[in-house]
């Protein structure tokens, strides 16, 4: 009987030895930035939301996705292990209290004025002339003041096309262009010269068990543009935008 | 009889080598930055404090460096701790991206890293896979409190500078951006950054610039005490005392009575020899648990409080 009782525990207790160290749940916060996150009714889409779903899938995670405002999403973060911000920017002031775990996507930085505007600069040195409107990135706004310019946020980050349209500023600083096909209608812009290229980060809190942490790293280790998501890039329409960053980030990037 | 010898040789080498272990406490290096910046003081003294209070437990070997700046020559100190094979070394970067190889360097040699002070720059060590925890407080937070209570003695529409660190440093960013915070919950408008590099007379040339190019400038905000000490100078050298405010960061001796009869409003004080402190003790954690570099904790916040009375 003893016998008996010791067969079935044995594969029993084969199976909690071998059992991988489960993660805990994670709970990602983003802010909706089309054309990467999009806001669908009370859920989310975007390449950067079924990307990242993929991937930590992949790697054994359980993870929800909500749609946050980046200011309360960074707070919220900072607050409660297991809770990450997904595409932050990087920041110094937010790199003490959170944890930059990997970048996820290269942001370019190009300078557009309206058609016709009678911009001439080809160099961030060029713009001094100029009434700028930039994208809310510390990166940026680190560029810019150590060249001496001055410059307004934008408000809303996706709304800088239609700002410089309306001649809000002769210049906008902006990762979103006409060529990633969500530029509202009647848009007609020229882009002037790419000022800079920075990245969008996952950060955690600093208190995220490791595990999670380890498989979040080994899941972005290409970004969200590894070759199993290039379905989700194209049915977004940004087949090409992923080639171009696949050729120019993923394999220049030093990631480890 | 021979055999006998020769297991008593082992047996003798053996207990030699275990008492020398047991004798040879674990080395822990300090290495700060300016040894004249009198907050690095206070940091070395807290060390040192706490060396003396578990005597026999660790030797501290305290470093720095002449100037802020100087990072070649923390990487050189950085070098030799390797060299020297320290167990633990507890780091304040002069910079916050150079001195990440050379940290590199170190944790591959076996060698437990801590962060202080200044947090070395998260994408730098992602591109080289390190992982080093960073023991300090949250410079923003710190930062807006200084300037939330500077806020108060000013108006909607007044006009302020910020005088930064060594730009490319973490904490001079946060402390930036933390000024920044401030200023903007209060519709005080920001009309320059520059940095004084941290130094005192640096400070003072860049704080009279400001003062003459923006002649109704009401605060100099300035990431540190030392920098302050300047632009409380070129203030009273454009007598403008009582009329530009100003605020520092780190509560430093120096500033007592500068706070005392109001030429300097407010500092923060972030505890410098206490921070050492928690950095020296999560190394020794470290090595008594047999902690890799890689599954140390990512972060220890430590606390920063404002300062507006000596």
């Amino acid at each position: 009987m003893l016998l008996g009782f010791l067969r079935h525990l044995f594969p029993l207790a084969l199976a909690v030895l071998l059992a991988p160290a489960w993660a805990s749940p994670l709970h990602i916060l983003v802010e909706p930035y089309p054309p990467f996150v999009v806001q669908r009714g009370l859920g989310l889409g975007g390449p950067y939301v079924d990307a990242f779903a993929q991937l930590a899938k992949q790697r054994g995670l359980v993870t929800t996705l909500e749609s946050v405002p980046m200011r309360r999403a960074l707070k919220a973060a900072q607050a409660a292990p297991g809770t990450c911000v997904l595409g932050v920017n990087y920041a110094a002031a937010d790199a003490e209290v959170l944890l930059y775990v990997s970048p996820v996507a290269p942001v370019y930085i190009w300078a557009y004025s309206r058609h016709g505007a009678n911009v001439h600069a080809d160099t961030l040195a060029g713009l001094g002339h100029y009434s700028l409107g930039v994208v809310d990135i510390p990166e940026i706004r680190q560029l810019l003041e150590g060249a001496g310019l001055r410059y307004e946020y934008l408000p809303f980050n996706g709304k800088g096309l239609q700002m410089l349209q309306a001649s809000r500023f002769d210049v906008l600083l902006s990762d979103v262009g006409p060529e990633l096909g969500n530029a509202p209608a009647g848009t007609n812009v020229d882009r002037l010269f790419l000022v800079t290229r920075v990245e969008r980060w996952l950060a955690c809190n600093p208190a995220t068990d490791p595990t999670s942490l380890a498989a979040l790293r080994a899941g972005l280790h290409e970004g969200l543009f590894p070759e199993e998501t290039r379905d989700i890039w194209s049915r977004y329409g940004l087949g090409s935008y992923f080639d171009t960053v696949r050729k120019e980030w993923v394999t220049s990037s030093k990631m480890p | 009889m021979c055999s006998i010898r020769a297991w008593l040789s082992c047996v003798l080498v053996v207990v030699g080598l275990c008492t020398q272990a047991a004798g040879n406490p674990p080395r822990v290096g300090l290495v700060m930055k300016s040894l004249a910046n009198p907050f690095f003081s206070a940091m070395a003294e807290g060390a040192r404090a706490h060396e003396t209070a578990h005597s026999g437990e660790y030797r501290l070997i305290v470093t720095g460096i002449n100037n802020e700046q100087d990072k070649a020559a923390q990487i050189r100190i950085v070098e030799k701790l390797i060299a020297d094979k320290v167990d633990v070394i507890v780091l304040a970067p002069a910079d916050s991206r150079d001195l990440v190889p050379v940290v590199g360097r170190a944790v591959a040699a076996g060698i437990i890293v801590v962060n202080i002070d200044n947090k070395l720059d998260d994408r730098v060590l992602a591109e080289r896979g390190l992982r080093v925890p960073f023991v300090g407080p949250s410079n923003r937070n710190g930062a807006r409190l200084v300037g939330e209570y500077l806020g108060r003695s000013l108006r909607v529409g007044n006009k302020v500078a910020i005088i930064e660190g060594v730009s490319t440093t973490t904490n001079a960013q946060a402390r930036t951006t933390g000024f920044r915070d401030a200023m903007e919950s209060i519709g005080v408008e920001v009309v320059a950054v520059r940095s004084a590099r941290w130094e005192t007379d640096i400070a003072e040339k860049v704080a009279g610039d400001l003062l003459r190019e923006y002649p109704d400038l009401t605060a100099l905000l300035c990431g540190n005490d030392s920098m302050a000490l300047g632009a409380v100078a070129a203030v009273h050298n454009a007598k403008q005392d009582g009329r530009v405010k100003v605020v520092g960061y780190d509560n430093i001796p120096q500033v007592r009575a500068l706070l005392a009869d109001g030429r300097l409003l407010a500092t923060a004080d972030q505890f410098a020899g206490q921070q050492a402190v928690y950095g020296i003790e999560l190394g020794l954690k470290a090595l008594r648990d047999k902690t890799t570099q890689a599954d140390l904790p990512a972060m220890v916040q430590t606390p920063v409080n404002l300062v507006v009375k000596p």
